[in-house]
């Protein structure tokens, strides 16, 4: 197992990207228009999935993302530490009709560049931009917005009901562009603008963020002893003699990489 | 707002975690509570800042608390275990944690030295036979008494003649008058290898224990017992509570709860159209409706007086191997500058991998102004498991108690700390200052044992076992008993409607593939 990781799959590194953001803004189903490339109004995307893989190939590399949800647990403010240590990148997701949904955002920014790995390479991506574009993207009968909504509340929680009404697109959107762009970069973030539902900009915030990992830095810190096969792939820093239980449980190994 | 819940969970502590999660993957509706703003409770791993709140509000209770020394910076930098613990390597613990999946969250590695106090320095308790072998510092007899010891204690010993009318004598005893070892072994085994934590503990239940971590020693390498990253038990704790929320468990922390009621069952008339029936009602603070459930799980200390004797409390129950449950457990954490690999004895054991994580056992009665009576744990942790930035290193000390100590942890536990850090200074020749010091009495609520008029459906939990190596294991062992009453309390009413329910397995089997994976992508 420990060969896997250093040997035949050789360039495959595995990158544990958290997703983060306010309550239904979107966040699973971003991460479902990427991995499956599809958009689903109603299904429940969180539940049952511990996280969601998908290879990344980027010219000689080959990325392999260990996508991890909230699992609603944003919800009541209850989400563990535990969820984004070690993470190696994370999307922070807001809501382009919401405004607070910035501000949660930034505040979850800070929180990463707190506790975070210090290498950390951080997407902000403003979500649901097809509800401000008054093109024909918006053609379909019902407003996006309304299934959007939806397919997050399936995630979570009682509580909070979606707030989005539909209504004239160009109104809708409560954060400017330009003003999540400055926030961006002064902060140090690659930012996008995107639209689970159209499929928007969802590539090229994983690609970007491939482009920008340190991924020697990853593998110096995984290669050396028994890297781990399962779980969060590699340590910020000395993970040489980490143990992974499962290794001398059975020979079916889930997530090895 | 759907407020209706099967089971609400009060308290985030291990085995509440444990249970939540078993319960959530076998498809109950579970919410999960805890009016503290982090998980884990009273086994919760905080960064430094967030110790300091806890101290500040743990006084307010009027607790024996005392803080010395300023936060260092980088505090949340910091993972430090208010209940820290070592996990043994083949136990229901560990099985717990790979059955659910949880341990692909975590990340762990192997305890490094244990070492014991012995007449002034520190020795290396031998992990192996092999290590054995290979000490120089005992003499050939006593290695083979040694290991005559250990293949008795590995095997079948329940019907030995060794064994026969010892059970009940004190383990020194024992070793000292049936297998003829010296004073300075029998007490490395009883406390170093048994982990016994009071001088007087029988031997029974200490040879089970030794045969549990002799087998557990060579599942992953030569020691027996793993460490977590990140303080351990409350970082694997959340591990458990995102195990539940995956499976849709709802989670609410940092709220207290204003209020818990029971639904009058008998008001009702028809079995039939009860089955659904919420049994409970509970107040959350700045939730506007109240959240029912037909099964309440609590840790006993978040349920009001009126409610504990009520409940159907589970107990821990490791097949006749239990250490006796101390009263309290007086604690100590502090933090220090420079590495925090344990000072090498003479010996010198010659291999190089140097863990910070390493256990140091102080034998009742070795220490003058120490316990003669307790066994004192030192703990290390450090940046080896990410539990402290570069540089800086985690002292836990810990002591058992038989009964309410007139004396505060810190008068206890002051001098553990003081010869800890002057043998860092003496066999290391190097500074080891101490940045900030907590001292604090850890009380273990011990349950009402249940009566026949609890109400049906509240399960309560007791404390978490202070153990440092058996604990984890009581909690797994406890969280599968409370899972198994809650299950049947709950399907018990289903029973009604369609009869002939099947059993839940704790874990179920793992899916395959448990993560989603989409296609290559090429770009």
């Amino acid at each position: 197992m420990a060969d896997a990781a250093s040997g035949s799959v050789d360039r495959s590194v595995q990158v544990k990207l958290v997703l983060l953001g306010e309550a239904a803004v979107g966040k699973s189903s971003v991460v479902l228009r990427f991995v499956s490339n599809e958009f689903q109004a109603n299904k429940e995307p969180t539940i049952g999935a511990a996280f969601l893989t998908q290879k990344c190939r980027l010219e000689d590399r080959v990325l392999r993302y260990e996508i991890w949800d909230t699992a609603g647990q944003e919800r009541f403010h209850s989400l563990a530490p535990m969820y984004y240590r070690n993470a190696q990148a994370a999307v922070v997701v807001y809501d382009v009709t919401k405004a607070t949904s910035l501000e949660k955002a930034k505040s979850w920014v800070k929180e990463l560049q707190r506790q975070a790995n210090p290498n950390i390479v951080i997407a902000l991506a403003g979500n649901k931009v097809d509800l401000v574009q008054t093109s024909a993207m918006s053609s379909g009968s019902t407003p996006s917005s309304e299934s959007e909504d939806e397919a997050d509340d399936a995630t979570a929680t009682p509580g909070e009901s979606p707030s989005v009404s539909g209504g004239e697109p160009e109104s809708l959107r409560q954060v400017p562009r330009e003003e999540a762009q400055a926030y961006a970069t002064e902060a140090g973030l690659l930012f996008f603008e995107t639209s689970a539902k159209s499929g928007e900009g969802i590539v090229e915030i994983f690609t970007e963020i491939a482009k920008k990992i340190p991924i020697e830095h990853i593998l110096a810190s995984t290669r050396g002893g028994a890297g781990r096969s399962g779980g969060a792939g590699g340590r910020a820093g000395g993970a040489r003699e980490d143990v992974n239980l499962e290794e001398q449980q059975s020979k079916k190994d889930g997530c090895n990489c | 707002m759907d407020n209706h819940f099967d089971i609400i969970v009060l308290g985030t502590g291990l085995t509440e975690s444990i249970t939540a999660a078993a319960l959530s993957k076998a498809g109950f509706k579970v919410a999960h509570i805890d009016p503290n703003p982090y998980y884990g409770g009273d086994e919760a791993s905080l960064s430094l800042d967030e110790l300091v709140q806890w101290v500040d509000h743990y006084k307010e209770d009027n607790h024996s608390v005392t803080h010395y020394g300023e936060v260092p910076p980088h505090a949340r930098q910091y993972s430090v275990s208010l209940a820290p613990s070592v996990i043994p390597s083949i136990g229901p613990f560990i099985s717990s944690l790979i059955a659910s999946g949880v341990s692909r969250y975590g990340s762990f590695k192997l305890l490094g030295r244990v070492v014991i106090y012995d007449g002034g320095i520190l020795k290396n308790v031998p992990q192996s036979k092999d290590d054995i072998f290979q000490s120089k510092a005992m003499s050939l007899l006593e290695k083979r008494r040694v290991t005559r010891f250990l293949m008795f204690a590995a095997g079948e010993f329940e019907n030995s003649k060794e064994l026969h009318g010892q059970e009940n004598s004190p383990l020194l005893d024992f070793l000292h008058r049936i297998f003829l070892l010296s004073e300075a072994t029998a007490r490395a085994i009883t406390y170093a290898l048994g982990y016994c934590c009071f001088i007087s503990e029988t031997t029974l239940p200490a040879l089970h224990r030794i045969r549990a971590y002799l087998k557990a020693s060579g599942r992953y390498g030569s020691s027996s017992f793993l460490v977590g990253y990140y303080g351990g038990s409350g970082e694997i704790a959340q591990g458990f509570c995102r195990a539940a929320a995956v499976r849709g468990g709802v989670y609410i922390l940092g709220r207290s709860v204003t209020g818990i009621s029971s639904v009058d069952p008998t008001e009702l008339e028809n079995p039939v159209l009860t089955s659904d029936l919420p049994r409970f009602a509970v107040e959350v603070d700045d939730f506007p409706d109240r959240l029912h459930c037909r099964c309440l799980i609590s840790s006993t200390t978040l349920l009001p007086g009126h409610l504990r004797t009520l409940a159907d409390v589970s107990r821990p129950s490791i097949s006749s191997c239990s250490s006796p449950r101390p009263f309290a457990m007086a604690r100590c954490i502090a933090i220090v500058n420079g590495p925090i690999t344990l000072p090498l004895d003479t010996e010198g054991s010659g291999t190089s991998e140097v863990s910070d994580s390493s256990l140091l056992v102080f034998p009742p009665g070795s220490l003058s102004g120490g316990s003669a009576i307790s066994a004192v744990h030192v703990m290390t942790a450090g940046p080896g498991t990410m539990s402290a930035p570069s540089g800086k290193g985690i002292l836990y000390i810990s002591m058992p108690l038989h009964t309410n100590s007139i004396h505060s942890a810190e008068i206890l536990l002051r001098p553990y700390l003081t010869a800890v850090l002057s043998l860092f200074r003496a066999e290391q020749q190097q500074q080891k200052t101490l940045i900030c010091s907590t001292f604090y009495m850890q009380e273990l609520v011990s349950c009402l044992s249940s009566t026949s008029d609890s109400l049906v459906g509240l399960l309560a939990v007791p404390s978490f076992s202070p153990h440092t190596t058996q604990g984890v294991d009581e909690a797994a062992i406890v969280a599968e008993a409370i899972f198994r009453k809650a299950a049947s309390c709950l399907n018990g009413e289903r029973k009604e409607i369609n009869q002939g329910c099947e059993q839940h397995v704790f874990w179920p089997l793992l899916d395959e593939v448990e993560e989603g994976e989409g296609n290559d992508m090429q770009w």
